[in-house]
């Protein structure tokens, strides 16, 4: 008997005990919230900020020309066609985007710039070595460059070439009044190292095939 | 009124201990250079830290003119693992560091020189102009690896070491509080004098445990990007880890007030 009354006595004082500590936690949490708060949710902001969403893959809708524009565009380094220089038997594959990683698989499209069919100033580049464009300084004026997609086929047909220094970035405006490509690679081809100019072809769009 | 004077000391004794356990779960992790040294050896950042530099270089190659074989072996793992402990001492100490920018730069222009020898290229002044560009992109390329950033590295260091520096202190502070409490509360309150600790370890364990659940379901670690996917990783990695000690320190504190309850054969007042 005496046993009993001990041990729910005992129990007793257990759970009085953990009804205060409990006490106590909320108490802190909320002193602290007062106090901190605003460093808190700063802090929780900052990682919700740093944090990349994982989502499941999204099925790409393909990619149609509607009225000179895009209804949906290619994944940034995604491949989105081909672009081809029959006269200096160049074929590449062309990829939305200009990072050093994508050119080191073809022809990079800067993003920013206009597509193929959308009117406006498409810019692409690539490297100068073989395999690439190390003889696009030798492109004749009235050249096709062929821009092949999974919505249209678009032929262009070089007017100008230029030579720049690579931070003359007025040599490669962005406008939306007529449709030029404007593909340039580093200059000059035969060199090593970095090189600090920039061959530019400029062709305007001759005939536009769109599927 | 004996009483409320009590539960306030009590009170303010809990959320020293929870202080003093903070403390010790963060000299033990995060301001400890070991732990961190240990964490990336565990979790293999060198490796991949090495990987991602040469991928690095690897988009400056091809415009170079020389050719991926150009980086060969102009890092290595001793190299890399040298440099980053290096960084991660002058964070906890503040001593400054040295990477061996120098010699990767010095092992590229033999590379380079090797090339034009056996390719008996003709170097013009052009050239020459743009190889030391290709060069500098390269060491360049290399320090943001391991480094990130210098005004990152300044900040860590400050806040790092200036902490340290009071950890002594502030250990000294907070066991003195302690034990005066102890000392107050044993002397206002003999007969009761296993339940104040009682409260204050139980309190102490529901908040680290609470604590870490918030911190684990609330916010969302795990998707955290900063600098590259290595680095990120890193820091996921330890910050799961230190939610995991909270929480197991809040698990065997708990524990522990449950055992002695079971077997505490003493008296209790209610």
């Amino acid at each position: 008997m005496q046993n009993n009354s001990e041990k729910r006595e005992k129990v007793k004082v257990a759970i009085k005990n953990l009804v205060v500590a409990f006490t106590f936690v909320i108490m802190i949490f909320i002193i602290g919230s007062i106090l901190f708060g605003k460093q808190i949710s700063m802090a929780i902001k900052l990682v919700k900020n740093i944090s990349i969403k994982q989502s499941d893959e999204i099925e790409t809708e393909p990619i149609q020309l509607i009225q000179n524009k895009l209804a949906s565009y290619p994944k940034y380094g995604e491949k989105y066609g081909t672009l081809e220089i029959a006269d200096l038997n160049v074929n590449l594959n062309l990829y939305y985007g200009d990072t050093l990683s994508i050119l080191r698989n073809g022809v990079g499209h800067t993003a920013g710039s206009y597509f193929p069919g959308e009117g406006g100033s498409i810019i692409c580049m690539a490297h100068n070595t073989e395999g690439f464009l190390k003889e696009l300084s030798k492109i004749k004026k009235g050249a096709n460059i062929t821009i092949q997609t999974e919505y249209g086929k678009f032929v262009y047909e070089v007017y100008d070439t230029k030579i720049v220094n690579q931070e003359n970035l007025d040599a490669v405006p962005l406008q939306k009044e007529k449709e030029i490509l404007m593909l340039y690679t580093c200059y000059p081809t035969n060199t090593f190292g970095h090189a600090k100019q920039r061959f530019i072809t400029y062709s305007k769009l001759v005939e536009c095939d769109i599927f | 009124m004996k009483k409320t004077i009590i539960y306030i000391l009590t009170f303010i004794l809990s959320i020293f201990i929870i202080l003093l356990i903070g403390l010790i779960l963060a000299d033990t992790t995060i301001l400890n250079e070991k732990y961190i040294i240990k964490k990336m050896e565990k979790s293999n950042y060198y490796q991949k830290i090495y990987d991602i530099t040469n991928e690095d270089f690897k988009k400056h190659t091809l415009q170079s003119g020389f050719g991926d074989e150009i980086i060969d072996n102009i890092i290595d793992k001793e190299i890399i693992k040298e440099d980053i402990n290096s960084l991660v001492g002058t964070i906890y100490t503040k001593s400054g560091y040295t990477i061996h920018s120098q010699e990767i730069r010095s092992r590229l222009e033999t590379n380079i020189e090797n090339k034009i020898k056996t390719g008996r290229y003709v170097i013009t002044e052009g050239d020459k102009s743009n190889i030391e560009t290709f060069k500098n992109t390269i060491v360049k390329a290399y320090a943001n690896n391991i480094i990130y950033g210098e005004s990152i590295v300044d900040v860590l260091k400050s806040t790092v070491t200036k902490v340290n520096s009071l950890m002594n202190m502030i250990y000294i502070g907070i066991l003195f509080v302690i034990i005066v409490l102890i000392v107050l509360l044993n002397t206002i309150d003999k007969d009761k004098k296993v339940q104040f600790l009682q409260v204050a370890l139980l309190t102490t364990g529901l908040f680290f445990i609470f604590v870490s659940l918030f911190m684990r379901i609330g916010v969302n670690f795990d998707n955290i990007l900063m600098f590259n996917k290595e680095i990120s990783k890193l820091f996921i990695n330890i910050i799961n880890n230190i939610l995991l000690y909270m929480g197991l320190v809040g698990a065997v504190v708990i524990s522990l007030i449950i055992i002695k309850n079971l077997i505490w054969k003493g008296k209790s007042n209610g």
